[in-house]
């Protein structure tokens, strides 16, 4: 079975996706602080680590990882939902089959543990 | 334990290999600390940086081991030496000194050898070091890559070491060591040759931008070409002389200067640089510009968000921002 991944057109949904979320993003009061860092070539890099994650495409994170890279911001479920939301609203606005958003949304709902670090 | 020349220093838990150099008082180069001006280049003996500590570097600095030591968080034991300056730089006299205006130094570099810069985009930046050692990063503002003749801008900055000895000491044949080129702001010729290009920058940030203006003109580019320059007043501007006559003989290409202070004319207003360039941006086919930003590290961080926000892509938007020294107390 295809994952949702390549359903989704892989490398490509990725790109497609990144400006739209990064925009989203920076541009939420909320959470903004947390990417607006001086180098944002990184920050695109990470977002695009983050949405081939959330895709389910090939990526080496284990939950440790996700641990570490976030245990210094000290998240709680408002920043979650938040990230979460921009992600969703991304996907609608590209006009990924709600099926395949459905699936998406499972997998970053199956971080949440790691990335609040709860 | 972090090794390093003949000693060896405890690395506390997360430090970089230069912040623990720098606290065991030892002698390693370094500026912005942020990874992009490359001064603090190590290079690993027996272990592999990560990636992250040699993003950006040539493929021959990367395969032969170095690395930003201000980028690299070991997480177990590895050992460092200082690069062989020989092999890592070209050595050049300088053959130019003149003062643009009040505040900035046109300085003019010849490499020995006239091939050695051949690599160099223009608008790249270059590492300096003078015979005092100081290392700090200057964008190359013409086409250097024929003559092996590289021109600077370089603001004077209130107890600044480098350039604190350029415009008091510095003398015609004087050596300089030069390191690089580093940098991806520059004029890419394989783009859309339509495309629109606005290109900002404040203070010496020109530098870079005058030679992307040239090198586009040079490369035949088609879309319109927009220069902002900012300043604080109008006699901390300069090359105007210069950009009006290529704004005369090239009707694509478009300069107007913004200062804080000062006398308008016909193509210097009073106002903001940024505002300025977010209004030119609102005419534009958003979705197709690129945009050059240089100078102010804050203004450049700034104004890169803007125009992302405004819907430039962010495979379009090219930065080359000018992050000073980090404080440190030594
Ligand atoms: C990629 C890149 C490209 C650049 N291109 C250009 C260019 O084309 N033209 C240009 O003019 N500049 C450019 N710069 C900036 C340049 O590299 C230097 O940062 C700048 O010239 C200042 O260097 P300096 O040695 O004169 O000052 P520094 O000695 O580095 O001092 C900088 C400032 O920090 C303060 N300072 C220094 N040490 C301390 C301390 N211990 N505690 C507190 N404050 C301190 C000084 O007072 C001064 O105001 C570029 C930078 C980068 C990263
Ligand atoms: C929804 C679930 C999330 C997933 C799957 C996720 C995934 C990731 C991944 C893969 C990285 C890259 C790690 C690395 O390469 O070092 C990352 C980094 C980052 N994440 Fe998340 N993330 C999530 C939620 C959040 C939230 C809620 C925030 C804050 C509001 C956040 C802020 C960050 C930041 C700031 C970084 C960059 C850290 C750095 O620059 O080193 N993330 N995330």
């Amino acid at each position: 079975m295809a994952s949702v991944f390549e359903a989704i057109g892989g490398a490509a949904a990725v790109d497609a996706a990144v400006d739209i979320f990064y925009r989203k993003v920076l541009g939420d009061p909320l959470i903004s602080k947390f990417f607006d860092s001086v180098d944002m070539d990184r920050q695109t890099a990470k977002q695009k680590a983050f949405l081939t994650m959330a895709f389910g495409g090939p990526n080496h994170y284990t939950g440790q990882d996700m641990r570490n890279a976030h245990k210094h911001m000290k998240l709680t479920d408002v920043h979650f939902n938040a990230v979460a939301g921009h992600l969703q609203s991304t996907l609608a606005e590209l006009n990924v089959p709600q099926q395949h958003i459905d699936t998406i949304m499972g997998i970053a709902a199956s971080t949440h543990d790691d990335v609040l670090n709860v | 334990m972090l090794g390093f020349q003949a000693g060896h220093y405890p690395l506390a838990d997360g430090e970089s290999v230069l912040d623990c150099l720098l606290r065991h008082q030892q002698p390693v180069p370094y500026s912005c600390k942020a990874g992009l001006c490359q001064s603090c280049l190590v290079q690993a003996v027996d272990c592999q940086p990560p990636a992250l500590a040699t993003r950006g570097l040539k493929a021959t600095l990367q395969s032969s081991g170095h690395a930003m030591a201000c980028q690299w968080h070991p997480d177990s034991d590895v050992c460092v030496r200082l690069p062989d300056n020989q092999a890592l730089s070209v050595q050049g006299h300088i053959v130019g000194l003149q003062q643009l205006n009040a505040v900035v130094m046109k300085l003019v570099v010849q490499a020995d050898d006239p091939t050695a810069l051949a690599e160099c985009h223009p608008g790249q930046y270059l590492n300096l070091v003078n015979s005092a050692g100081t290392i700090r990063s200057y964008s190359v503002a013409n086409d250097c890559r024929q003559h092996g003749r590289a021109e600077f801008h370089i603001a004077a900055t209130a107890q600044g070491l480098f350039s604190h000895w350029l415009f008091n000491a510095a003398s015609l044949g004087d050596v300089l060591q030069m390191r690089g080129p580093a940098g991806s702001c520059f004029y890419v010729a394989d783009a859309d040759q339509q495309q629109p290009l606005l290109l900002v920058g404040v203070g010496t940030g020109l530098a870079p931008l005058y030679a992307i203006v040239n090198d586009a003109l040079a490369q035949g580019h088609q879309g319109p070409i927009l220069l902002v320059h900012g300043a604080s007043s109008t006699a901390s501007l300069y090359y105007r002389a210069e950009l009006r006559a290529l704004a005369a003989s090239h009707s694509k290409f478009s300069y107007s200067a913004l200062v804080r202070a000062g006398a308008a004319d016909a193509d210097c207003q009073q106002g903001d640089a940024a505002e300025s360039a977010l209004a030119l941006l609102a005419a534009l086919p958003v979705a197709q510009t690129r945009v050059y930003l240089c100078g102010n590290a804050a203004f450049v961080h700034n104004l890169r968000k803007l125009v992302f926000m405004r819907g430039v892509r962010s495979a379009n938007i090219f930065c080359d921002p000018f992050v000073e020294r980090a404080t440190q107390s030594n």
